[in-house]
């Protein structure tokens, strides 16, 4: 009989034990202990901050146009203000901010193709881009025209701060557009040179 | 008076014209360009947005699609940028990101516990960009055959890298249901012990009635 409640007793004995145990290496996995370092450190320490600002020129904020076109088809229809800067340099310009540190790339893409209220699409590849760091009569230049896309496109690199970028636009409208008014709207994204749009 | 209204007219006029002319831009500053995050965890990354052009600028202030998926929260909304902010005075911005488990554990018991985590699998990076663009489009003016209203926007590049957490099998879930075994057990002998006293004091109670 005593030999028996001994049992029991060791038997409870261990059961705390175990109770005890289980619940200790519980917390020590779940909120595991970390050692510390005994060497000194001393922080070296460097802050790199990039900052870049662009604004549309005056003619560029107000939109891109083509005019009324009477005799169809029409190829490379310049934009409005593709020649009416000094020496028939285009005025559609994008201005990299003095304040700013880096190099500008651009991208630019088009929500679709010129539509009209009817839903007549001028195909986005009728409408096309040129542009340049610098502006003269011939540059930006037709011979380097790209068709608008809708989803951005480089298109333009390295535009330093303090200057600007150059853009003329063009439209091709097909013999058998239908007459009126048609709109879409274009992007310009200005991103860090050498990175993708 | 005929002068001073002429002179009133010239400068309303010139006040007008310079209005048109000056475009409202956007600026952006940052610190950080990538940040390694341990998974299932918080960080925040804060950006600095300005205009230091003559015009007060209305921006949107978003991440691209490829960070959707570990945004939390944006704290700040801005709207109005006032014309002359520069960048050493540019508005912080703060982006928060939980990033989400994207490591496979290596888990012995339905697939949940009993984990262990290897870090086999190669570094995850979610690569996106922040866009700061101009809320009002150009509106195309009038002239025939229509044309295309514009919206400038500038982006600064961001790439969050999910650190993988190595750590050895999880035992926590055997411990504790040991654990609570063993204390079940215990609970119950102590019951049962209380029980049998009880029972043997009414016996004994009942004895000594007799």
């Amino acid at each position: 009989m005593k030999k028996q409640k001994g049992l029991s007793e060791n038997f409870d004995k261990i059961l705390v034990f175990v109770v005890a145990l289980s619940f200790f290496l519980f917390f020590f996995q779940t909120f595991a202990l970390t050692g510390h370092a005994t060497e000194g450190t001393t922080v070296s320490n460097v802050s790199i901050s990039k900052y870049l600002a662009v604004s549309f020129g005056a003619n560029l904020s107000s939109g891109i146009q083509f005019g009324t076109v009477n005799t169809l088809p029409a190829t490379n229809i310049n934009a409005t203000h593709n020649y009416d800067g000094a020496s028939s340099g285009t005025t559609y310009t994008i201005d990299v901010s003095t304040d700013g540190n880096t190099n500008v790339d651009f991208c630019t893409k088009a929500n679709t193709g010129l539509t009209d209220p009817a839903l007549d699409v001028i195909g986005l590849g009728n409408e096309t881009y040129s542009a340049d760091n610098s502006t003269t009569v011939s540059i930006p230049a037709l011979a380097n025209e790209t068709s608008l896309t809708t989803g951005y496109v480089k298109a333009q690199s390295f535009t330093q701060p303090g200057n600007s970028s150059y853009w003329r636009f063009w439209l091709d409208i097909p013999a058998a557009q239908p007459s009126g008014d048609y709109n879409n709207t274009v992007y310009f994204k200005g991103v860090v040179s050498g990175l993708s749009c | 008076m005929k002068k001073l209204v002429i002179n009133l007219f010239v400068f309303l006029l010139l006040g007008i014209f310079v209005f048109q002319i000056v475009s409202a831009g956007v600026g952006i500053k940052w610190n950080q360009e990538s940040a390694l995050v341990p998974e299932d965890s918080n960080v925040c990354l804060t950006y600095g947005i300005y205009n230091p052009w003559p015009t007060d600028s209305y921006v949107k202030i978003q991440l691209s699609d490829s960070l959707q998926p570990v945004v939390k929260s944006q704290d700040v909304k801005v709207d109005v940028v006032s014309k002359y902010t520069y960048s050493n005075s540019s508005i912080p911005v703060k982006f928060c990101f939980q990033t989400p488990s994207v490591y496979t554990e290596d888990c012995s018991l339905f697939g949940k516990f009993l984990c262990k985590q290897d870090c086999l699998e190669p570094l995850k990076v979610y690569k996106g960009e922040v866009q700061v663009s101009e809320v009002t489009e150009a509106q195309v003016q009038s002239g025939g055959s229509g044309g295309s209203s514009t919206q400038m926007s500038i982006s600064a590049p961001l790439a969050l890298k999910v650190q993988c957490i190595k750590h050895a099998r999880n035992y926590s879930l055997i411990y504790i249901i040991v654990g609570l075994i063993a204390l079940t057990i215990l609970l119950w002998k102590i019951y049962k012990k209380k029980k049998s006293r009880k029972s043997k004091k009414k016996k004994n109670s009942r004895k000594s009635k007799n």
